[in-house]
């Protein structure tokens, strides 16, 4: 195993493991999984969902198993660009993710085969759409028996999103804290009264919360039963699950967030001018890759996707997000994925040894970082010294570009209304001074109309 | 309820993901009547789209 990495997130699944070698990541299939993986092929379920774009394709490869004694195959499943989480997909995200695991499950029924697990994790966005990176998620289907992922479905899915539909958006982030999904009981409490008269959360929240209550103690009787749940009622099951996910709504209108799309901030003069700058940035350095800080709904970071440059827009507002997703479904974007982040508190790394979930600086950096209208709320709102920004930036990609938005700015002048001025070092000439350290400034351009500076870096 | 619990057959060793007693009890209390509303809910949309296609088709006739 030793010039082979094991990857963290992997170690649940008896049927295999990812590891990386030589920067690249493969997946052992394990013997007892064999005939499960066969059927997965030989059943036409692989060709079936991977025509659809809704299984993540893979290669069989030649290569020595880091556990020989227990190995089947190794294959090297396709490159995602980034992985992301479910408490960094807005509504919608959360709510197609949920969507492709039920399709999928109605497909593998028809095949004679079953989702063993329905883990949010397993689900990533690649071209803008969600797939299953899961190619062991697959079981051979053993008639009359219930769903084995139903209690995990609804954790990592049902509970989130009702709760985000009926209580409150922000709720997603329980998912930070509670790595296999939210518990029912904590959601059924959560959930406002209205929804017992749900008749789908009424069962898979509320009774299921109180039978797993019911139930947890009881001792398991190795004899045979008469009990059964057959493949209608499982269909029904699924069903009757889909149903309640697209029921579910949430729209960014019902927050008081506002109006996303405009900028009052900036004259229609300065705004266009802006745009050309940061387009002329991005043609003299043409990125392989672009983190857009601060995003709000992506119209900047539209500027670097349209160029066929693969861009996270990152931002910390879930209507924001939800509305910039919105808008790459409705336009078929395939290079812009939104993101939920608060760039003052990363995603951490959680789980076993703090390594199954990635923190964001754990993960891929990008070859550009954007950071428009970004600073002041940084500085001001978080007390973030310039140095502080600049090790940020630096650590997340190669390229910086930056506006600096002076003291003056009425944005900035808002933050500092209800607050003592306490950041006397807030001058363009102790910004250039500090960013120097960590970056060559290649470019500096004053945005018409305003007193806003864009800067074009690249770190030394 | 033991015959209820009596779950052990259902399962192949692969098993790994906990199902929790109470999630697959859920599932069997709810078998019978998620089975009816499918089927019901199944042949429901097979009669409306009888009918949408055979009156779209004599309205194409009239026209």
């Amino acid at each position: 195993m030793s010039k082979y990495n094991r990857l963290g997130a992997s170690f649940r699944d008896p049927s295999g493991f990812l590891f990386s070698y030589k920067g690249e990541i493969y997946r052992q299939i394990n013997q007892s999984y064999q005939e499960d993986f066969n059927h997965l092929i030989e059943s036409g379920l692989y060709d079936n969902l991977v025509q659809s774009g809704m299984l993540i394709t893979h290669q069989e490869v030649d290569l020595e198993p880091p556990q020989r004694e227990v190995a089947y195959k190794i294959i090297k499943p396709q490159r995602l660009l980034f992985i992301s989480y479910p408490y960094e997909w807005c509504f919608s995200q959360l709510k197609d993710a949920a969507l492709l695991t039920l399709e999928i499950q109605k497909r593998a029924l028809k095949h004679g085969l079953s989702l063993k697990d329905s883990s949010a994790y397993n689900i990533q966005f690649h071209h803008g759409r969600p797939i299953l990176i899961d190619s062991l998620s697959f079981e051979r289907y053993i008639e009359e028996r219930p769903w084995v992922a139903y209690r995990q479905f609804c954790q990592h899915f049902l509970a989130p999103l009702s709760l985000m539909a009926f209580t409150d958006v922000r709720l997603s982030q329980l998912l930070r804290v509670q790595i296999d999904g939210i518990p029912l009981d904590l959601a059924s409490k959560l959930l406002p009264w209205k929804t017992w008269f749900n008749f789908s959360l009424l069962t898979n929240i509320h009774l299921h919360a109180a039978a797993q209550a019911r139930y947890a103690d009881e001792q398991i009787n190795l004899k045979s039963t008469e009990q059964k749940m057959g493949l209608t009622s499982l269909l029904g099951l699924i069903d009757s699950l889909e149903t309640s996910i697209r029921n579910l709504k949430w729209s960014p209108k019902d927050t008081t967030w506002g109006d996303y799309s405009s900028f009052h901030n900036y004259t229609p003069a300065a705004i266009d001018h802006k745009r050309q700058i940061l387009n002329d940035y991005l043609e003299k350095i043409h990125p392989t890759s672009v983190y857009d800080l601060g995003a709000n709904v992506g119209t900047f970071s539209r500027l670097a996707s349209t160029k066929g440059i693969p861009t996270l827009a990152f931002d910390f507002d879930p209507g924001a997000v939800e509305i910039n997703y919105l808008q790459c479904l409705q336009e078929g974007e395939t290079n812009l994925l939104p993101l939920l982040m608060d760039l003052t508190n990363p995603s951490p790394g959680i789980g076993w040894q703090n390594e199954e979930r990635l923190s964001l600086m754990a993960r891929s950096s990008a070859d550009a970082v954007l950071a428009l209208a970004l600073i002041h709320h940084l500085l001001i709102s978080n007390n973030l010294p310039f140095e502080h920004l600049a090790s940020f930036f630096a650590q997340l990609g190669r390229w910086l570009v930056i506006e600096y938005i002076p003291k003056s700015d009425p944005q900035a002048q808002k933050l500092l209304a209800s607050r003592e001025d306490i950041f006397l070092n807030y001058t363009p000439q102790v910004f250039e001074s500090v960013f120097s350290e960590r970056y060559k400034i290649h470019h500096s351009t004053e945005i018409h109309e305003s007193d806003r500076i864009l800067y074009l870096m690249e770190r030394k | 309820m033991n015959a209820l619990l009596s779950l052990s057959h259902l399962f192949r060793g692969e098993a790994y993901l906990d199902p929790g007693s109470g999630s697959f009890i859920l599932q069997l209390i709810l078998a019978g009547l998620l089975g009816s509303l499918f089927v019901f809910r199944s042949s429901w949309s097979k009669i409306k789209t009888f009918f949408k296609e055979k009156f779209s088709r004599k309205q194409d006739k009239d026209e």
